[in-house]
């Protein structure tokens, strides 16, 4: 079975309209748009989020509308109808933007598991491999480890450059020693787990979300991990104790937050792992941490994203 | 955690009963996203607002992770509560199925206001006094 979409390049002044007249009187299935002012704000409504608009594929000018129908639905006869509201609304007064109607049909699939094609399992190291929870891997080195992961909510699906990258500086940093860490702004839970199955014995992973705090237990529980603590906190504030190494996976301008809170959080001979960080913010970084006490030991790069290892200077 | 957006979409779902039929699933399966983990946070969030639409905003990220924010039920559901009616009419212009005063549209205006986007309450109640007529609903003054 297929469905048919109608797609219409409008205005936000009768995305409501548009959506009524669908249900209401055109029996669709349901309806969809896409707006540029949410692209907009979806920058400061979320959490370190960076919204490039040259970058997003198909950003509308005002409005996209979509409605879909059954495929047996007759597609002239609604695109006819469509175009009828369309000048009726502007008879109203409101903008109808350019007006373009255009239709496709795809194929209606099993949607619950459509998605997964785009999880595959990383083979990330001879110690760390990541795994879909619904795809089966047989570890590709005798101690690899697998951490396994039900992709949604909260970053860290382990897809991402700067996932990796902090990855990379925890594989290094404690392969098989029995040290604790905490994890700042932990998403998903993914860099927290993977200090786990690298070894790591006193886990905490921080986050200032709700979502975070639910991934991060769920995907402990799916890898039958009991040491690691999540506390809901900004950063390092309320946080009690020292650790062995701090990891973030956060914005440049979050981490410049975070470097003065890190000393007293960390344990002599600690280490700090940080990504996140754009190549351009670099120099930020470098002149915050020298300014508290902190030099790079080793400088990572995956295209424009950098991943940093730090200790304390000598005194 | 440097999360890069890659689309953001708008659905209209009833609370605490979003299912992967559509516009969920086509939507958010060709946009990579985990259906079972938005329907069930989804409807967690929803539970107390049973019977409304509630507009949904997500926001996907370049890992395919993904957070949302719900918003005010649309104008259309809030007008058709404030005439009475259940349906819309299909032929506006000649057959009218309700009517509400120009304080109800202001009153829905005001509610709306941010999640339309207007510039000021004119623009707003402007918008909403459209649609209402668009449903075949008078308004009065």
């Amino acid at each position: 079975m297929k469905l048919l979409i109608i797609k219409i390049d409008t205005s936000q002044e009768v995305e409501d309209a548009l959506s009524i007249y669908a249900m209401d009187n055109l029996n669709a299935l349901g309806v969809e748009s896409r707006n540029r002012s949410d692209f907009e704000q979806a920058g400061w409504l979320h959490d370190s989020t960076v919204v490039d608009m040259d970058d997003i594929k198909d950003l509308p000018k005002d409005t996209y509308f979509y409605a879909y129908f059954d495929e047996e639905a007759d597609k002239d006869e609604l695109v006819k109808k469509f175009q009828e509201k369309m000048q009726e609304l502007k008879g109203y007064g409101l903008n109808i933007g350019d007006a373009k109607i255009t239709s496709s049909y795809i194929e209606d699939q099993d949607w619950n598991t459509a998605w997964q094609k785009y999880y595959h399992v990383i083979n990330f190291s001879r110690h760390l491999a990541i795994v879909p929870k619904w795809e089966d891997y047989k570890p590709a080195f005798k101690d690899q480890q697998l951490i396994k992961l039900d992709p949604g909510l909260a970053f860290g699906t382990g897809n991402h450059k700067t996932t990796q990258l902090a990855m990379m500086g925890l594989e290094r940093a404690i392969v098989k020693k029995p040290i604790s860490v905490v994890d700042v702004g932990t998403g998903s839970g993914i860099l927290a787990i993977a200090a786990s199955k690298l070894g790591a014995t006193d886990i905490l992973a921080t986050d200032i979300s709700d979502e975070s705090m639910t991934a991060t237990e769920q995907n402990s529980a799916l890898n039958d991990i009991k040491n690691i603590r999540v506390q809901k906190t900004s950063l390092l504030a309320d946080v009690n104790g020292k650790f062995d190494i701090i990891v973030a996976n956060i914005l440049a301008e979050i981490l410049l937050e975070l470097i003065p809170q890190m000393d007293a959080h960390l344990n002599e001979g600690g280490q700090v792992i940080f990504s996140g960080i754009d190549y351009l913010q670099l120099p930020k970084i470098e002149k915050a941490l020298d300014e508290n006490g902190f030099k790079i030991d080793l400088t990572m790069k995956q295209g424009r994203w950098v991943g940093l290892a730090i200790t304390r200077k000598e005194k | 955690m440097a999360k890069k957006v890659i689309n953001v979409v708008k659905l209209q779902i009833p609370a605490g009963a979003a299912t992967p039929a559509p516009p969920v699933g086509p939507a958010l399966g060709q946009a990579g996203i985990n259906i079972v983990g938005f329907t069930k946070d989804f409807n967690a969030r929803t539970a107390d607002q049973k019977g409304m639409i509630i507009p949904v905003v997500i926001t996907v990220y370049e890992d395919r992770s993904f957070e949302f924010i719900t918003k005010t039920p649309p104008a259309p559901v809030l007008l058709k509560q404030a005439a009475k009616i259940k349906k819309a009419s299909g032929e506006p212009n000649t057959k009218k199925v309700g009517k509400v005063t120009k304080d109800q549209v202001k009153e829905i205006a005001e509610t709306k206001m941010k999640d339309l986007n207007a510039a000021d309450i004119e623009a707003a109640m402007r918008m909403v006094e459209g649609t209402a007529r668009s449903m075949g609903i008078e308004v009065e003054d």
